[in-house]
């Protein structure tokens, strides 16, 4: 396109033609405006755009940024590099459990992502980011491109003066892609190294969110000085002027227009962001993005703001993830409070970034679970010494949601009101308890001291079983956690205190020997659950009994007192909670494990009862009805199905193909009878037996367990009400063979029996307390037991192998699926084996909920180091898997696995699944071996405390009366006074380690957790400081500092340049 | 700033103007040779005959190990599929249930493959239930391939003149189910009132109305009532082991010269089922749909000729010839 003709010389030309001038639009810039600024103007377009849409769109926008940073972050700072480096937050813990959460908020972090700007984790997820489908269209997607072509041509095309700034800006570019791709391939192992070792390093765990503010900085400076780099040389061509088309507008004016068209490409690439399409109003299965926080939020917020008392304020109920729903339509990281409360706020935030001091962790869940179980003596205790002096209740919660068990607020509400001393300040959505001041105190006082064990709850167990007036110090633990998950039972025993975790056993009483100093000793109960109390009918009252006995010795040192209800004489069946039983004890002969205490329910706070007795009008079965198909998922006719009932006190039903059916109609069910309905079934031939409870017009058969396949008769009950909208109520019995060629399925059915009840009793009932008590121990080796509790696993016989996830049409053997077991049969241990698909063995909990705690064990290994073994507690009703901390790592040897957990009340069903997964090559099979499966309810959901009372000293009931003076200078300095007479003086500012007071040196944890200095008895005129603080100051001032040396070294280095020049 | 202007108008000479002229010529005879070329391309790629002649039947294939292979009364898959190749028809409509008792990968192989599987170039399968007898139809999905349409199993294409819609009757199965509102349903809703061809056909695998042993299938009132909305003519469904032509029929089931024609070609060659009183337990609760012919007595396809504004139809039975025929015009549309 260039000419040879000689460079045109303006005086050599003759003037053009006035037609034949085009025009040039450069004519109406402004002198000394630069096409390429155009990206400048782009640049603020966008910033406004986006900071309109933020403000306008969430809380967690610009609006709402500045009282995060000024409330949340700025003292957070100070904290932070003592975080980085000793808690929760340091690498070597976040990298223990965080590669796979990094990998997965890196998944689109390929370095062409990178660098297109669109390495994001939600990319290929609509619900998160609707509009990227629109982006990725192919008559656009090519736009993306245009970004890092223009990046990486900027040092050619760049003017010689802009080159050098372009090679910088362009190597600032590439460490930003490097480090923002983070653990994806190439160098993922430089970035790991990164991530494992540097302090801090992790908080780029989804680079692009941070880097890629960077990198749009760097680009946009880049690009613009490729533009005008080419705008320069384009014209800097006078040599050699253009043979430039007719049709064309003036070179000059084409230029301006296709900067124009590049700014328009600019623009519109984002176009979601600028349409407000980036988070839009409906998002599927997801609640919209575009909430405000309610006024009421605010307002108690005002009012905490403005209450001159420094207690902390607790937020309840505890979060059981770090995002939580609301009913306001927010669903995303719970920190409503901490951003607008201005003092500390408690609120952990499980499976978030931070986690907690286990001290304070302890008690904080502490006085939750004292809440919800009843044990209201040790909630304002706790309270204290979590120096928390306000609680909020929260209402504005969504519950339910699939997977989610934090606690009912309604609950907490009621037993809150309960707690002696605790008063209600604000009234509704959100509800504000206030305790009594002195439990917001920043520096206190303690006039004793007991040693606790170094267990986290030890400490927690104790403090909620003794005054105020005590503060409970720790022993330093020596021994290190184990590499998978464990219970640790062990009763916790120092000079000072015991704590014993009463353990689940698989028989008889568990029990513990311990030396003790003679002397009296304060026995108390501290909630772990809900109490677990047997109801018996005596004459016309309902007594709930809790059956366990604490004993020192054989002699019975602790017991909880019964709880009455009055109701009629003849009741036969309740309802606590969501647990049902006959006071009969039908059935439950038959049942695993310990089968004397079956009809036991947990009663917590606010346990809503209902009290059935027989109806007045009685239930109306007809007679089961003629075999009929009930499974018609292929038309055939009736004569190859081969279905048919014979029988009448025992009714078999057989089925070739289809399903055998026979119905038992209730005549007089109505929405709102009840009905028990009792039979035994057992498996004769073929598949598993199914048993329905049809309520007519509603969505199929009610929620049951299901019947098991194992072999002999089994009982079967269900206590059920009839729907509003249920037309009748149809007791349908199965044999179900569901496909030809199978071969026959036959089922029996007795013992069918379906009573009308009607509920006589509706009430709310709460677990007595067990009182404190003190006792003489003669001291040397002493017996601590506890009597009368649950023993023994609840888990059935393990059913036939079976085949969990058939993807394809290989039968199972096909798919090499095997089951070997060997040993006992009630504690079997099962080798599964699988080439494809997943084998898989079950064992369901016939009758889970009996207890309020469980403790799951196991044991498992990899045979032939292919896959690793998998295990499942289904709940079937929410039809999933609970939650359960992940296991150790797996090899050739036993790995074990413990932990406790509590029936989840919205299941009809627990079933313990094993499984073996297929090799993923599909080769040969993974073989993995597990034994030792066991679900034992605990023996007692308490924890036995005993707490010595120190001859001549004072009493550990006594509350804090020391008086103390104190001044807040700022959030790391305290100025401390208090008169002679303490044993220890404590500071609840935070719980980080590196806290001084002067003249007692540095500072060890009381109460799990706070600062605290043994003072024994001296007066003490001070000052605590936090000492790390002033190196984190001047670790702040570095960046300011700087930045401001760089601006005087570009100063001084220009004047050296022009000098230089001139 | 100054020295990169250079003075207006003079420093870039334009050429003469006959040799513009000739550039402009030059590249505006190419740009319009292009254009043209694309619009020919775009109008032959779409082009489709006037009248097409298909076959459509459905249950198929017998189980390998199915004790009834080899008899002469079932498991005549073969033989059926053999007329059907005969007919070389421009497109074979599967209407679900190709494979019984399980449809594993060796029976498609095997059983399916060389029998109808012969038209497989010219299928357009629906999915019937014994399709998801495995793990989301995975050996069908295998087998057809791209044939098999998308995951959710209903999509639309063109065949002849004729628009076609192929729907998911497993309603439990498919997103979202079948009523009204459902993703199926407002996809069909949308589909068939972008439709502009006069002739329409829906194929899915249940009946929604029928006399044989399942009975008229109520889950797909919905659907049914949506082809009623936009017009549809043509109605195919297998499932029932039998053949059934109905007349346009109305939402109610009833007569109506304005509903859809619904054919039932469960004859595909696996079993065929005459039902005896017993078989059919919904009979007892409910009248016979009005139909206008039923067979259960014979294996057989339906052949049909697709024509711009009408269409013809013939069950041919095997080793009986043509059992039932017939014509009808396309609901006129506007």
């Amino acid at each position: 396109m260039l000419l040879d003709a000689p460079p045109p010389v303006a005086s050599a030309s003759p003037p053009p033609a006035p037609a034949r001038r085009r025009p040039d639009l450069a004519a109406l810039w402004p002198a000394g405006f630069h096409p390429a600024r155009a990206y400048s103007i782009v640049l603020l377009i966008s910033t406004f755009v986006v900071s309109t849409w933020f403000r306008a769109g969430t809380f967690i926008a610009t609006g709402d940024m500045g009282p995060f940073l000024r409330q949340g972050w700025a003292p957070g700072a100070l904290w932070s590099w003592n975080y980085q480096i000793t808690g929760a937050g340091s690498a070597t813990n976040t990298m223990a459990r965080a590669p796979e959460f990094l990998l997965w908020s890196q998944i689109n972090n390929q370095v062409p992502n990178v660098l297109t700007l669109s390495a994001n984790w939600a990319w290929y997820l609509p619900q998160y980011l609707p509009f990227t489908a629109d982006l990725d269209r192919p008559f656009i997607i090519w736009m993306r491109y245009l970004l890092p072509v223009l990046m990486f041509a900027a040092p050619l095309l760049a003017m010689p003066r802009r080159r050098r700034v372009a090679m910088t800006l362009l190597g600032l570019s590439g460490l930003s892609v490097v480090l923002a791709k983070g653990l994806i391939p190439p160098l993922s192992g430089l970035n790991l190294f990164l991530y494992t070792h540097v302090p801090g390093f992790w908080l780029f765990r989804e680079p692009m969110s941070k880097l890629g503010q960077l990198l749009v900085l760097s680009n946009a400076v880049l690009l613009a000085i490729a533009v005008e780099g080419a705008i320069w040389r384009f014209k800097g061509r006078k040599a050699k002027p253009l043979r430039w088309p007719a049709w064309l507008p003036h070179p000059s004016t084409f230029l301006l227009i296709c900067t124009a068209l590049s700014v328009v490409a600019v623009l519109a690439w984002p176009y979601p962001i600028a349409t407000g399409g980036v988070i839009p109003d409906n998002r599927p299965q997801q609640p919209s993005a575009h909430v405000r926080v309610p006024q009421y939020w605010r307002d108690l917020a005002a009012t905490i703001n403005a209450d001159p008392s420094p207690g902390k304020v607790l937020v309840l109920p505890l979060d059981d993830y770090y995002q939580m729903p609301t009913r306001w339509g927010f669903f995303g990281v719970d920190s409503i409070a901490n951003l607008l409360i201005t003092r500390g706020v408690v609120a952990p935030k499980p499976d978030g970034y931070f986690g907690d001091v286990p001290g304070y962790a302890a008690d904080v869940r502490a006085v939750e679970t004292a809440l919800l179980s009843g044990d209201l003596t040790a909630v304002p205790r706790l309270l204290d010494a979590s120096g928390i002096d306000k609680v909020l209740v929260r209402h504005d919660l969504v519950r339910g949601m699939p997977r989610r068990t934090f606690a009912d607020p309604d609950i907490l509400a009621k037993e809150i009101a309960a707690v002696p001393g605790m008063t209600q300040a604000v009234s509704g959505e959100v509800d504000l308890w206030k305790a009594p001041a002195t439990a917001g105190e920043t520096v206190r006082a303690y006039q004793d001291t007991i040693t606790v064990g170094a267990r986290p709850d030890a400490a927690a167990a104790v403090i909620g079983s003794v005054g105020n007036g005590a503060a409970a110090m720790a022993l330093k633990s020596s021994t290190k956690s184990p590499p998978y998950p464990t219970v640790d039972s062990s009763p916790q025993v120092t000079l000072d205190s015991v704590q014993w975790p009463v353990p689940a056993v698989e028989s008889g009483d568990p029990s513990t020997t311990m030396r003790l100093l003679p002397g009296s000793y304060v026995v108390a109960q501290r909630a772990r659950a809900a109490a677990v109390l047997t109801p018996s009918l005596e004459g016309r009252e309902l007594v709930f009994r809790d059956s366990t006995r604490v004993r020192i010795n054989g002699e019975v040192v602790s017991r909880r007192p019964a709880l009455r209800v009055t109701v009629p004489r003849n009741t036969v069946a309740l309802r606590a909670g969501s647990r049902t039983v006959s006071l009969d004890g039908w059935g439950r002969d038959e049942l695993p494990g310990d089968a004397a205490s079956r009809a036991a329910v947990p009663v917590g706070s606010a346990t809503p009862l209902t009290v059935y007795a027989p109806s007045q009008q009685p239930a109306d079965p007809a007679p089961p009805s003629e075999v009929y198909d009930c499974n018609n998922y292929e038309p055939r006719p009736a004569a190859e199905l081969g279905l048919s009932k014979t029988g009448t006190d025992t009714i078999r039903l057989q089925a070739q193909d289809h399903a055998a059916c026979t119905r038992i109609v209730v005549r007089d069910a109505a929405p709102g009878r009840t009905y028990r309905v009792r039979l035994q079934y057992r498996t004769v031939a073929g598949k598993r037996p199914q048993i329905c409870l049809w309520q007519v017009r509603t969505d199929g058969c009610t929620l049951a367990p299901r019947p098991t396949i194992n072999r002999g008769w089994h009982s079967w009950e269900q206590i059920i009400t009839v729907e509003p909208d249920a037309e009748s109520l149809v007791l349908v019995l199965h044999a179900d063979v569901g496909q030809r060629l199978l071969g026959r399925t036959v089922t029996d059915y007795r013992d069918i029996s379906i009573e009308a009840l009607d509920p006589v009793k509706q009430t709310e009932i709460f677990p007595p307390e067990v009182p404190q008590r003190e006792v003489i121990v003669t001291g040397g080796d002493t017996t601590l037991s506890v009597t009368g509790g649950q023993s023994g696993s609840v888990l059935s016989d393990f059913e036939p192998l079976q085949n969990c996830f058939r993807y394809d049409d290989q039968t199972d053997q096909q798919a090499g699926l095997t089951a070997e077991t060997t040993g006992d049969q009630h504690n079997p241990s099962i080798v599964l084996g699988a080439r494809e698909h997943m084998a898989c063995l079950s064992a369901t909990v016939p009758d889970m909920g009996q207890s309020s705690l469980y403790q799951l064990s196991l044991e498992a290994r990899k045979v032939n180091n292919i896959r690793d073994p998998k295990f499942c507690i289904f709940l079937r009703g929410l039809d999933t898997c609970q939650r359960l901390p992940a296991p150790g790592r797996y090899t050739d040897q036993w790995t074990p696995y413990q932990t406790l957990l509590s029936p989840n009340p919205g299941a009809v069903e627990t079933r313990l699944y094993l499984y073996a997964l297929r090799d993923k090559e599909a080769k040969k099979p993974s073989y993995v071996e597990y034994r030792g499966m066991s679900l034992l309810p605990v023996a007692s959901p308490s924890t036995v405390v005993l707490v010595r009372q120190p001859p001549g000293g004072p009493d550990v009931m006594s509350a804090r009366s020391l008086p103390v003076e104190s001044t807040k200078v700022s959030p790391v300095q305290t100025t401390v006074q208090v008169a002679a007479g303490a044993q220890v003086v404590a500071l609840t500012e935070t719980s980080a380690p590196g806290w001084s007071l002067t003249g007692f040196g540095r500072a060890y944890p009381a109460q799990g957790w706070m600062a605290s200095w043994r003072v024994d008895g001296q007066p003490v005129d001070g000052s605590a400081r936090y000492l790390p603080a002033g190196l984190s100051r001047k670790a702040l001032y570095v960046l300011p500092v700087a930045v401001l040396l760089a601006f005087a070294a570009l100063y001084v280095g220009r004047r050296w340049r022009r000098r230089r020049q001139a | 700033m100054s020295t990169m202007t250079p003075p207006a108008g003079t420093a870039y000479p334009l050429p003469p103007p006959k040799r513009r002229r000739r550039w402009l010529r030059v590249t505006l005879a190419v740009a319009v040779a292009g254009l043209a070329m694309l619009a020919v391309l775009r109008a032959c790629s779409g082009t489709q005959p006037e009248s097409v002649t298909i076959v459509a039947a459905g249950d198929m294939a017998c189980d390998l190990t199915d004790p009834a292979q080899g008899s002469e009364l079932e498991c005549q898959a073969q033989a059926v599929s053999d007329m059907a190749v005969e007919l070389h028809p421009y497109a074979f409509i599967g209407l679900g249930d190709y494979l019984y008792e399980l449809p594993t990968s060796k029976g498609y192989q095997d059983v399916y493959g060389p029998s109808w599987g012969r038209l497989l170039d010219r299928t357009f399968p629906v999915l019937g239930n014994q399709e998801y007898k495995v793990h989301e139809a995975n050996t069908f999905r295998t087998y057809f391939g791209d044939r098999a349409g998308p995951q959710d199993g209903y999509y639309s294409t063109q065949i002849g003149q004729w628009h076609v819609v192929f729907l998911n009757s497993n309603c439990k199965v498919v997103t979202g189910g079948c009523a009204m509102n459902s993703p199926q349903q407002k996809w069909l809703a949308a589909d068939l009132a972008a439709n502009t061809a006069q002739c329409t056909m829906a194929v899915w695998h249940h009946p929604r109305w029928s006399n044989g042993i399942a009975g008229s299938d109520q889950r797909l009132t919905d659907l049914y009532q949506t082809l009623l909305d936009n017009q549809v003519d043509i109605l195919l469904s297998g499932h029932e082991a039998d053949y059934e032509r109905f007349g346009p029929l109305a939402a109610n089931g009833q007569p109506d010269p304005a509903g859809v024609r619904q054919f039932v070609v469960g004859t595909g060659g696996q079993v065929t089922y005459d039902p005896a009183q017993g078989d059919a337990p919904w009979r007892a609760k409910a009248a016979p749909i009005p139909n206008e012919f039923f067979d259960g007595g014979h294996h057989g396809l339906l052949r049909l000729t697709l024509n711009p504004d009408s269409y013809d139809w013939q069950f041919i039975a095997l080793d009986a010839g043509v059992l039932d025929s017939g014509s009808a015009p396309c609901h006129p549309k506007g």
